[in-house]
């Protein structure tokens, strides 16, 4: 029975290494031979762990975990096993393993940054909120797609002020970047505050106020604002510099919009 | 004590002032000049194991450095126009980062003008420590043309396991066939580097780095600015990471860079532009970012990290949105590492869900708006070959969905165009600025084979045989690239005209 497994697994590898490629033969080679070296050591079993999971042969990715925890280095075990858990969808358990590394390791923001992504797949928004929130506490430069997730969870758990707020915070730090802004003038859009998503669109770059795009978002919150003079302002500029330009298929549709937006300036 | 442009000065100095003299002497029948002395540096030249350009503008440049020993460290730099007589009024302290990278910003600089420097501020700067800067948004540089070289996947230099069999001394190969091309076509040298990922095999550490960037293309990395993206190398793991955040970065061996730098040594390597510093629309990040030089405009996407997560996929979107909407340059060039149709070593129809999922994101979410907005080429490496697109569009499926007749620029014959000869393409054709030549470059420090389903049909050329990389040149109305192979032979180019 031991053999016929042994003989299926090595079977199964082979088929598992040549759809890789030979790179990851090697490597699993050179990892086999890094591990008889030094067999103390727990990174060429957390490498090969990896190797082992991008190929599908979790059970053998486990089982290196399960030598590194064995070595000592527990909080390492419990989250790469709760990252592979919830690669393979098995949240509740991924949720335990973090739970686990967490408790070992509370200033762990990888644990919190996994465990934030699992609470989310689950449903649970409140407490993926407060996960976000100890990873800004322990690492406010993180990519700027966490601080959005972390800002529509805020707005829809609550207040649209208070995501304003958060994105407000980090942009003190970034300057107005698209990536947030947009976002925060979405919100201001959404509670029907065009006076201060116009005032928001005005924090972007020169570069960005000299596009005809930007000119046309303007003057539709203008007049979304009640304010004509301003939104045939800008529809003009925005006319103006789209002439200019090269017909691409965005300039083609920019210019319908812009052209019904001055029937609807007609018709107000 | 400085030194000073007086007749009893030192021998640079000497030399500097006679060839000042000689300027003057030549309008004969003015008035004499009255030389005003001028105090030059006086500190000592220093060769840092680690010396390169960031964030080359107009109008400013980043010059960093790291030596070996610490204790030796030059701390300033000094720069002019004359190689003989850096003036010291240009002596420019730089500031030390964490992972000890000096770092001098050189500003107020003129355009399109070549500036000498010397490391350690002496009075005469190392004839290879020289750049030019760039030209004005929309300008060519005097010579009339941008050159821009493009290497992909090049570290193998710093893996034993990569740097063996076939595949020896690649890198440096891939390299050199770019030289040999340079010194057979008039030698006009790089105005701008960009390296597409999986820059320093296996997992992008410091020392990896060194190794197989700052040791293998030394003499480029002194005079042109380099423009990176990541791979997935770049973020530890053996190449293998599926983390969304470079805070999840995992070296081979040692510790992360420590907080409050990126665990990640290519962002604490590297001084990449957030706020639009040489034009562009600030990103806030140096995972991606864009720049214009003269005439030509470049984005540098993360499909390493960002695209894992479907918010930071969304960030970076919508700043590509925003950048795209904002640019005007002649030409657009955007690189990235996960290319978009490939059957190399990784097969743009597999895998979906796995490492290579970054793949299917960007061919599906960010193609499209590469099309709609103009861009003309795409680079992008992972894939250990070349293998370059016909003129497409609107194919952002599986390789059997792809159809020439509909994704495709059609030639005459009603064959799909190459891009050569009189099948050359048109950046504005009846259908508007919407189609884009994509290419995989990811062969410049191997050559691992062409998969056994390939070449994919997008591609009108495919090569896994052969290491090299990419050179392309452009002027107000032609841009040509080509695939420069390790003997500097040409393999296959394409033309643009506008």
């Amino acid at each position: 029975m031991h053999i016929l497994r042994c003989t299926l697994l090595l079977t199964l590898l082979g088929i598992s290494l040549a759809q890789a490629g030979p790179s990851k033969e090697n490597l699993l080679g050179y990892l086999a031979e890094q591990i008889t070296r030094d067999p103390d050591s727990t990174t060429p079993y957390l490498r090969r762990a990896h190797t082992l999971a991008e190929i599908g042969m979790w059970d053998a990715a486990y089982s290196d975990l399960d030598q590194i925890d064995k070595l000592g280095d527990h909080t390492t075990a419990a989250l790469v096993r709760g990252d592979f858990l919830s690669r393979q969808g098995k949240l509740a358990a991924a949720r335990a393993e973090l739970d686990r590394a967490i408790r070992l390791q509370p200033n762990n923001l990888r644990a919190y940054l996994l465990r934030a992504e699992v609470l989310l797949a689950q449903g649970e928004k409140k407490k993926a909120l407060a996960d976000y929130r100890q990873l800004f506490r322990l690492q406010p430069e993180i990519e700027s797609g966490f601080y959005r997730e972390a800002a529509l969870l805020t707005e829809e758990i609550e207040s649209p002020q208070a995501a304003l707020t958060l994105l407000d915070q980090r942009m003190e730090t970034l300057g107005a970047i698209p990536q947030l802004q947009n976002l925060a003038i979405a919100i201001e859009q959404r509670r029907k505050n065009y006076q201060a998503a116009i005032a928001r669109l005005k924090t972007f770059s020169p570069l960005m106020q000299s596009s005809p795009f930007w000119h046309s978002q303007v003057a539709h919150l203008e007049l979304l604002n009640g304010n004509p003079t301003s939104t045939r302002h800008h529809l003009e500029i925005a006319e103006n510099l789209l002439s200019g330009r090269r017909q691409t298929q965005v300039s083609r549709q920019l210019q319908n919009e812009l052209l019904a937006l001055r029937e609807k300036l007609k018709a107000s | 004590m400085k030194y000073s442009l007086t007749l009893f000065g030192t021998l640079a100095v000497t030399t500097a002032l006679i060839s000042a003299c000689n300027d003057s002497s030549s309008s004969s029948g003015s008035p004499p000049v009255v030389q005003t002395p001028v105090e030059l540096c006086d500190g000592e030249a220093a060769s840092p194991e680690r010396l390169f350009l960031q964030q080359l503008s107009h109008d400013r440049v980043i010059i960093k450095w790291r030596s070996t020993n610490p204790l030796t460290e030059a701390s300033t730099i000094c720069f002019g126009t004359n190689p003989n007589a850096l003036p010291a009024s240009s002596e420019t302290a730089a500031t030390v980062t964490q992972t000890r990278h000096s770092e001098a910003v050189l500003t107020g600089l003129s355009p399109d003008t070549t500036y000498y420097y010397s490391v350690g501020g002496a009075p005469t700067a190392d004839p290879k420590h020289h750049f030019r800067t760039a030209p004005v948004k929309g300008a060519l540089p005097s010579d009339g043309n941008i050159r821009v070289w493009i290497v992909g996947d090049p570290g193998t230099s710093s893996s034993p396991v990569l740097d063996s069999g076939d595949n020896t001394d690649g890198q440096a190969r891939g390299r050199d066939g770019y030289r040999k091309w340079l010194e057979a076509n008039g030698g006009e040298p790089t105005d701008v580097f960009l390296m597409l990922g999986d820059n320093a095999y296996l997992d992008g550490t410091d020392a990896q780095h060194q190794t197989a960037v700052f040791e293998m293309y030394t003499d480029t990395l002194a005079t042109a600015s380099l423009w990176p993206t990541i791979g997935n190398h770049e973020m530890g793991s053996s190449g293998l990471s599926q983390a969304d955040s470079v805070a999840l970065y995992i070296p081979a061996t040692g510790l992360p860079d420590l907080l409050p730098d990126s665990p990640m040594p290519y962002l604490n390597i590297h001084s990449l532009p957030t706020n639009g510093e040489a034009g562009g629309v600030p990103s806030g990040t140096e995972q991606y970012y864009s720049f214009d030089y003269g005439n030509l405009h470049v984005i540098s996407l993360d499909s390493q990290v960002s695209v894992r997560n479907s918010a930071n996929l969304q960030a970076m979107k919508d700043w590509l949105l925003a950048d795209l909407q904002s640019n005007t340059s002649d030409w657009t060039i955007v690189i990235f590492h996960h290319p978009p149709y490939t059957k190399g070593s990784h097969d743009s129809d597999d895998a979906l869900g796995g490492v290579d999922q970054p793949i299917f994101d960007m061919r599906e979410q960010f193609n499209p708006l590469f099309e709609q907005y103009g861009v003309d080429l795409v680079y992008s490496g992972h894939s250990h070959s070349y293998e370059r697109s016909y003129y497409l569009k609107n194919h952002t499926g599986l390789s059997s969905s792809f159809d020439p007749q509909l994704h495709t620029e059609l030639a005459n014959d009603g064959e799909p165009a190459n891009g050569q000869g009189d099948e050359t393409y048109w950046q504005t054709t009846a259908t508007g600025d919407d189609k884009v030549v994509y290419t995989v470059a990811g062969n410049s420090g191997q050559a691992t084979g062409m998969n056994a389903a390939g070449p994919h049909p997008a591609n009108f050329y495919s090569t896994g045989s052969d290491i090299g990389s990419v050179v392309v040149d452009m002027d107000a109305s032609t841009l040509t690239a080509r695939f420069i192979d390790e003997h500097g032979d040409v393999l296959d180019h394409f033309i643009i005209r506008r």
